[in-house]
């Protein structure tokens, strides 16, 4: 079983892990599991739901290894899948679809008609730790495909392009939804200095 | 462009955010959770590797399996072969030299149970017989066989007969033969054609005068200037038990194999040579008043006498006045004996059968 380096390419942890190398999955997933894991948790706000989808998307990972081919970075197809699995929840669940295409940030995002999470509730937001709280009730408060961008951009440490082949957006569409969250986000924040 | 690239990537953070995120979010997936995906993980690619693994490693163990076989079945042929053609392998021949290292055992076919042959086939078992000779011989080269058969030499050509030509050959083999103790067949192989106890101890008795007197058997056929006297005379005078142990012995045989060369060729030469022929033709023509003495002197022929008892012989014939047995055996005494000069004594020596 060949021995891997800590800094090897997630690219060749997967290639590995396909090629029957469990270590070297166990490492791939020790370094993208929490990013992944906030990623659903974020978006669902509920732990339980977020460890179901959680688990799915690595079993999809799994199950997938045969026919990965690193033809993008590893994150952006992982967070696709997560994406994948998280608009088969909205979709399961009744809640409006998680549309990612459309025109660029000018305000009328349909997305921005998605409720949010409970976490924005004043309540909620009161209760928690206070800059925790207040950033999550801000992200939360994010309509979702602004929240999606954020969250990718974020806890995947994914590029615009990235984001963009992930959620399937423009480019452009992904810098304006970014934009807009964290300037939301900072506004949140300002008044905690 | 690179500069645009790089302030919409600062325009895209915000230090305040990141480390307020950083600090916020820590949630990590729980621990059980975690181990039910990897071992999910490791569930997934184990069976298949392992399974390769494990398919390698039985290939592996299974690429011996023919060699094993092959080893087994090896072993148990080459077990087979040592037990079954002892004789072709040429194992046991040292051993048998070393037992037959006396000249007359070996013919000792019964004419009774072997047919002759056409004259044309005779002369083949000549050759053979000559070879069992020198294959009953020890396949060391004794100084003393080796001297037998130099003296028998000049006996053997002495007489024109017709069997000389073939018999000539025939011996140079068997000298050539003892010589290299080699590519001779083996008479008795090792087990079942090894002649009976009876045999042996007729070999033993038979082997002192042998040593003693230097009894060269091919010599005998070689003496057709007495025509009473048998070829096979050393081997024919036996008592009634050693000849049941000779048949005895060839007929545990026989079932085995059939005769073998050597025993084929003395039986033959029994048959076919001039001095046993005409000896039995005058016992034909004797009619029935000689049948007890003609029985008597066949059953004389078959077996050799030791050399004190065949004196002894001689001399009971010669004093119960019977002396033309008395002279026969004489005859015949001195065909077997090249020096019988030296072991009779004088007064047979100087007997003739016209002194009676």
């Amino acid at each position: 079983m060949p021995a891997f380096v800590p800094d090897a390419r997630d690219e060749d942890l997967m290639l590995a892990y396909a090629a029957g190398d469990a270590v070297a999955f166990a490492t791939l997933y020790a370094r993208h599991k929490g990013g992944v894991y906030r990623y659903v948790l974020r978006h669902c706000g509920h732990a339980g739901v977020a460890d179901e989808l959680f688990q799915d998307v690595w079993m999809n990972v799994v199950r997938a290894r045969i026919s990965y081919a690193p033809s993008a970075k590893f994150t952006t197809w992982l967070y696709r899948i997560a994406h994948n699995r998280l608009i088969d929840h909205w979709r399961a669940t009744g809640h409006v679809e998680l549309v990612t295409a459309g025109p660029d940030d000018t305000g009328d995002d349909p997305l921005d008609a998605i409720p949010g999470a409970r976490n924005d509730e004043p309540e909620v937001r009161a209760g928690a730790h206070e800059i925790s709280a207040r950033l999550h009730a801000a992200l939360s408060a994010l309509p979702p495909a602004q929240r999606e961008t954020f969250l990718l951009h974020q806890e995947g440490g994914l590029e615009l392009a990235e984001i963009a082949a992930v959620t399937g957006a423009g480019v452009e569409t992904v810098k304006s939804r970014l934009r807009y969250a964290l300037a939301k986000l900072r506004a949140e924040l300002g008044d905690l200095q | 462009m690179t500069t645009a690239k790089s302030g919409d990537r600062n325009a895209l953070r915000d230090p305040r955010v990141d480390a307020a995120w950083r600090a916020a979010s820590r949630e990590e997936p729980p621990p059980a959770l975690d181990a039910a995906i990897l071992a999910a993980a490791r569930r997934e690619v184990g069976a298949g590797p392992q399974s390769a693994r494990g398919r390698e490693a039985m290939h592996a163990s299974r690429r011996w399996w023919p060699l094993a076989v092959a080893a087994t079945l090896g072993a148990i042929t080459f077990g087979l072969l040592q037990s079954v053609t002892p004789d072709r392998l040429g194992a046991p021949v040292s051993d048998n030299a070393i037992v037959t290292d006396m000249p007359t055992p070996v013919a000792k076919p019964v004419p009774e149970i072997v047919k002759p042959l056409p004259p044309k086939e005779a002369s083949t078992p000549s050759d053979g017989n000559e070879a069992g000779e020198g294959r009953a011989a020890p396949r060391v080269d004794s100084p003393q066989r080796t001297a037998t058969a130099e003296r028998a030499r000049p006996r053997t050509n002495a007489p024109p007969g017709p069997a000389t030509a073939t018999k000539e050959p025939a011996e140079r083999k068997m000298e050539s033969a003892s010589r290299d103790g080699s590519a001779l067949p083996e008479p008795f192989p090792a087990g079942s054609r090894q002649p009976g106890p009876a045999a042996i101890a007729d070999a033993t008795t038979t082997a002192a005068p042998a040593i003693a007197g230097g009894i060269a058997p091919t010599s005998a056929p070689a003496e057709p200037s007495s025509p009473k006297t048998s070829t096979a005379a050393p081997a024919s005078e036996r008592t009634p038990a050693e000849r049941d142990a000779v048949t005895s012995a060839q007929s545990a045989a026989a079932p085995v194999r059939a005769p073998s060369p050597p025993a084929f060729a003395a039986a033959q030469r029994l048959q076919e040579s001039p001095a046993a022929r005409p000896s039995s033709v005058a016992k034909m023509a004797a009619g029935g008043a000689n049948e007890g003495r003609a029985e008597e002197a066949r059953v004389k022929d078959r077996a050799p006498l030791p050399v004190a008892e065949w004196i002894a012989l001689i001399r009971r014939l010669r004093a119960e006045g019977n002396a033309a047995d008395a002279a026969r055996e004489l005859a015949a005494f001195r065909a077997a004996h090249i020096d019988h000069e030296r072991l009779l004594p004088p007064d047979l020596r100087d007997w003739r059968p016209q002194e009676k």
